[in-house]
């Protein structure tokens, strides 16, 4: 299986820089990789992102040949790595723990590694050290000792130790989760800079789906010792194809529920609607036809539409994007809080405060309108998110920053149906 | 960051590629195929040598235990265990004194406990690395010191003529040993049950009291629980040791006071090989069983505490006085008197004893220890080669269990399944006694075996080393084990990643970083060597491997100068090590 032709691979047809066929990891009875297929295109940034213990760091693991696979293959640029040492793989790894070895400078770090390769051809082992530290903005500090610096110099110079012998694959175990959040984003922009520069493919560990959203090239989501979808950032976010993956990644409201009215099934791309209001408003009109009966709760409004341009890469477990619904079956569907409108009693159709900041792009229409009732709000600076009852169903919405809302307060939230992303169906 | 410097990188980037990987494959030659296999290959030489320096031997008692005349007739050993004598006599005797001396000690130790982990005061931190001492302290050197104390021309018996009262004879003595046994045991206790008060959490105590307990009955329902497990393994190591024990009841009990191994000593001094090995292998047997029975229980218990915000130490010298606080240090310093007189007194009689007869100032004594000629007859001990031997067995000792040592120590930090058997194996030494390994390589390789077609014999001297290198290694292993579990298993794994062979990394990486544990492991080999009597006495009879602390046995009730010089001696060697063992590595998992 191959992956669509993203990524600064070269032209001509090669191997992938790391192809994963059906892996599997078990401890005993445990079961810690169910099969597992990845494939990394030269030069991408590829990241495998999860719960504690889904076995994200398990593959990562029996990439860099830590972890013998109970069954599966591990090929690097092409070659097998069925009984290849870690130390001819050709890898670098960047743990958790920086493990920089505190018996040798940072230059001495940084230098293991040539101990073994020796310098690239036309650099002396000092030149080399030097040009990694510049590399990573630590000029001038090969001879302090690995427990004077901070944690994010530290960080820096376990990634300059790994880069140093010119691996042709990176391996990034979980590397910022030791650092406060702000270090963390400064040092992640970092980290893609120069992955960037060097064009070295990337393999990226993190719990952290806000992170995997923002540097990755591909991204696979791990659950369970299995994948469940894999693809560039954006399309996993708008198109989840698991229910899993609609929960992991960002915030999600997700109801279940069985259809009501089906009506015929009609094709409309997401573009179509971007046309003007009238013809936005009679296909909505259409759309009405189908609904979805949320458990103890009120209806939303369904497109058959929904799933056609969510595509499954990669062989995810996603749903069958085509298949029709009848009257009664159950779904789960999600909707993102950031993409429901919410007004108050009172507004207009387009609502907003006292100071009329609109709430909704002029894109983005409404199909329905549930009457909610707000129970709690979080005030996040750039953003207010309120908690609200839906007919004894929660759902969280996210709207501007400005807008300010009481508990008890009488509101109705604005959805529109392609926004309502099916997750699981029969 | 410099543009250029990432541009001259990318560019050099997919030619090092192709280039790296021909490189590794070139080095992929029969250099680095032996390094891939150097751990393999270590495990089996250590095993090799643990089964041909202990398990063979031990083995062999076990065999003369139960077979004559190359028949299997369990005759020794049912021998033993139908006659009263031995079974009540000696078996019941051993453990009875066992008992009361693990009675004894936990007593003495408990205090002490308390004292290192709820007090502060200077020389805390120092007296906690004393309670190591025991480890080091040779047998034979606490039985000169109660000898130069309490013996007929002791300092006590000095003491009390010198104030005009009647002299004692305490030795020998059921109580001498009780007490020298103490002397060993009690600071074991109070280490043991110091680390486990100071890991209760002050939290859980605090707690406790806000939910309305009060002092004491939070010391009750929270701290006494968790002191419990220690004060048992306290005791249970005590009383496995003393069992097991030998120079002390040899030197303090004589006859009538003569345990499982002495018995076995002179079972072998007579020759009756067969009556030495029944005693050996059912000392063995029931030492083990109590030992297995312990780890199980240590086992289930297990489960280490980090980061726990310990109970606040009080000063000793409180910054007010109540009637309680006065009756504490009271009692605190009572206890300090014990303290001294079990502890420190033997120590500086022995001193005392050493330089001077009769109240007189010499080195007499020195002085004969560094005579080269034999000045009677030939039962007498020659006290010089005696230094010579010991020095030699000691520099021996150390250059076979400290890599026997270093690689156990690698080979269990390994996880892989089965470790807790490669675990206990290596572990074994310890739970058996030196008599039974001395029995066992006299049986077994100084008599020889036949293997091949050949016949292989060791010559004393050898096989004093080996039971050195066997008794010493274990303790290798508790000092650099610890430091290697903890290392981060990340280190290893970057330097692998980097290029390192496995073997390349135990150099580069781990025995660098556990450098101190390495040193101590030696220091606690060389001391081990240096004191070791049990093994040496068994093996060194008739020949002329005598060592210092042979020697000092011997002299101890003939003549206590050279005793007491020879001691003094030995004391220095075991407290240089020791310093050496607090200085640079002192985390022993004891």
């Amino acid at each position: 299986m191959s992956s669509v032709g993203e990524g600064s691979g070269p032209a001509e047809r090669s191997d992938p820089a790391v192809q994963v066929e059906n892996l599997r990891v078990e401890y005993g009875s445990t079961t810690a990789l169910d099969g597992v297929d990845v494939t990394v295109e030269e030069g991408q940034f590829f990241t495998l992102v999860g719960p504690s213990g889904c076995g994200k760091t398990t593959t990562l693991r029996c990439l860099a040949g830590f972890e013998e696979p109970t069954a599966g293959s591990v090929h690097i640029a092409g070659e097998s790595m069925t009984g290849v040492p870690p130390e001819s793989r050709g890898i670098g790894v960047v743990f958790q723990s920086y493990a920089l070895f505190p018996h040798m400078t940072v230059g001495e770090n940084v230098a293991y590694g040539l101990r073994f390769s020796g310098p690239p051809e036309g650099t002396t082992k000092d030149e080399r050290v030097a040009e990694l530290l510049e590399l990573v903005d630590l000029p001038g500090f090969a001879d302090r000792d690995p427990d004077t610096l901070s944690g994010g110099q530290q960080q820096r110079v376990a990634l300059a130790r790994a880069l140093a012998p010119e691996p042709r694959l990176l391996l990034l175990d979980e590397p910022m989760s030791a650092l406060d959040a702000r270090l963390r984003e400064r040092l992640r922009v970092q980290v893609r800079k120069i992955q960037r520069e060097l064009g070295i493919t990337t393999v990226y560990v993190t719990h952290d789906q806000e992170e995997a959203l923002a540097v990755s090239d591909r991204i696979a989501v791990v659950n369970g010792g299995r994948i469940e979808q894999v693809g560039r950032p954006r399309e996993l976010y708008t198109a989840p194809a698991t229910r899993f993956v609609a929960e992991f990644l960002g915030d999600n409201n997700v109801f279940s529920g069985a259809v009501e009215r089906t009506g015929t099934a009609r094709r409309e791309t997401g573009g179509a609607r971007r046309e003007d209001e009238t013809a936005r408003r009679a296909a909505a009109g259409d759309d009405r036809d189908l609904a979805l009966r949320v458990d103890d709760g009120g209806t939303l409004p369904l497109s058959p539409a929904d799933g056609a341009s969510a595509s499954v890469p990669d062989g995810g477990q996603g749903v069958d994007s085509d298949r029709q619904f009848d009257v009664g079956d159950r779904l789960v569907v999600c909707v993102r809080p950031e993409r429901l409108s919410v007004r108050r009693e009172g507004d207009g159709e387009i609502g907003g405060d006292d100071d009329s900041t609109p709430d909704v792009v002029e894109t983005h229409g409404t199909d329905a309108w549930l009457p909610a009732t707000v129970e709690s709000t979080e005030f996040l600076g750039d953003a207010t998110r309120l908690h609200c009852d839906w007919n004894g169903v929660g759902v969280t919405v996210r709207t501007d920053g400005q807008r300010s809302f009481e508990a008890g307060e009488a509101v109705t939230l604005g959805v529109d149906h392609a926004d309502v992303r099916i997750v699981e169906r029969p | 960051m410099d543009r250029p410097v990432g541009a001259a990188l990318r560019r050099r980037v997919s030619d090092a590629r192709i280039g790296r990987t021909l490189r590794r494959a070139r080095a992929a030659g029969p250099a680095s195929l032996a390094e891939r296999y150097a751990l393999p290959l270590l495990a089996v030489v250590t095993a090799l040598l643990l089964a041909l320096l202990f398990y063979y031997p031990v083995a062999t008692v076990f065999v003369d235990a139960v077979v004559e005349d190359g028949r299997v007739t369990f005759g020794p050993l049912a021998e033993v265990l139908t006659d009263e004598f031995y079974l009540v006599r000696v078996v019941g005797f051993t453990a009875y004194q066992a008992l009361l001396s693990t009675l004894l000690s936990v007593l003495l130790g408990l205090p002490g406990a308390w004292v290192l982990a709820r007090f502060e005061f200077r020389g805390r931190d120092t007296l906690r690395s004393v309670t190591m001492v025991p480890f080091v302290v040779p047998s034979v050197l606490v039985a000169a010191a109660f000898y130069a104390t309490f013996g007929a021309n002791g300092t006590l018996n000095a003491a009390l003529s010198a104030l005009g009262l009647p002299e004692l004879d305490l030795l020998p003595s059921l109580g001498a040993i009780l007490v020298a046994h103490a002397f060993y045991n009690a600071p074991l206790v109070t280490r043991v049950v110091a680390a486990a008060w100071e890991s209760v959490d002050a939290g859980a105590v605090e707690t406790a009291r806000s939910l309305g307990a009060s002092r004491r009955r939070a010391f009750r329902d929270v701290v006494l629980p968790q002191l419990l497990p220690a004060i048992l393994t306290g005791a249970t190591l005590t009383f496995v040791f003393t069992f097991a024990t030998f120079a002390i009841p040899l030197a303090l009990g004589g006859s009538q006071y003569a345990t499982i191994e002495v018995f076995i000593y002179s079972a072998r001094r007579q020759l009756e090989y067969g009556r030495a090995a029944s005693l050996a292998a059912l000392e063995t047997g029931l030492s083990l069983s109590l030992m297995a029975l312990y780890l199980r229980y240590e086992r289930a218990q297990a489960a280490e505490r980090r980061g726990v915000r310990t109970l606040a130490r009080r000063s000793l010298w409180p910054a007010s006085w109540s009637r309680e606080r006065a009756v504490r240090r009271l009692a605190i310093a009572g206890y300090a008197v014990v303290v001294a007189a079990v502890f420190i007194a033997p120590l500086a009689s022995m001193l005392y004893a050493s330089v001077s007869v009769d109240g007189r100032f010499t080195l007499d004594a020195y002085r004969f220890l560094l005579e080269r000629q034999a000045t009677g007859a030939t039962f007498q001990v020659k006290p010089f080669p005696a230094i010579v031997n010991s020095l030699v067995f000691g520099a021996a000792t150390l250059a076979l269990a400290l890599p026997l040592g270093v690689a156990m120590g690698v080979l269990t930090t390994r996880r892989f399944r089965g470790r807790w058997l490669v675990d206990a194996l290596s572990m074994a030494p310890l739970a058996v006694s030196g008599i039974v390994v001395g029995l066992g390589l006299l049986r077994g390789l100084v008599f020889g075996f036949e293997a091949f077609g050949y016949r292989f014999t060791v010559t004393g001297a050898v096989a004093i080393v080996a039971a050195h290198a066997v008794g010493a290694y274990p303790f290798v292993v508790r000092t650099v084990a610890p430091p290697l579990d903890r290392l981060d298993r990340a280190l290893v794994e970057s330097a692998r990643a980097l290029g390192a062979s496995r073997a390349r990394t135990v150099l580069d990486i781990e025995l660098p970083l556990v450098w101190p544990g390495v040193v101590a492991g030696a220091a606690f080999a060389f001391a081990i060597s240096i004191g070791e009597f049990d093994a040496t006495v068994i093996l060194a009879e008739g020949g002329g491997t005598y060592t210092m602390p042979v020697a000092v046995e011997r002299f101890i009730g003939r003549r206590l100068g050279p005793a007491t010089a020879m001691g003094t001696v030995l004391l220095a060697v075991t407290a240089a090590s020791f310093v050496v063992i607090e200085r640079v590595g002192g985390e022993f998992r004891g």
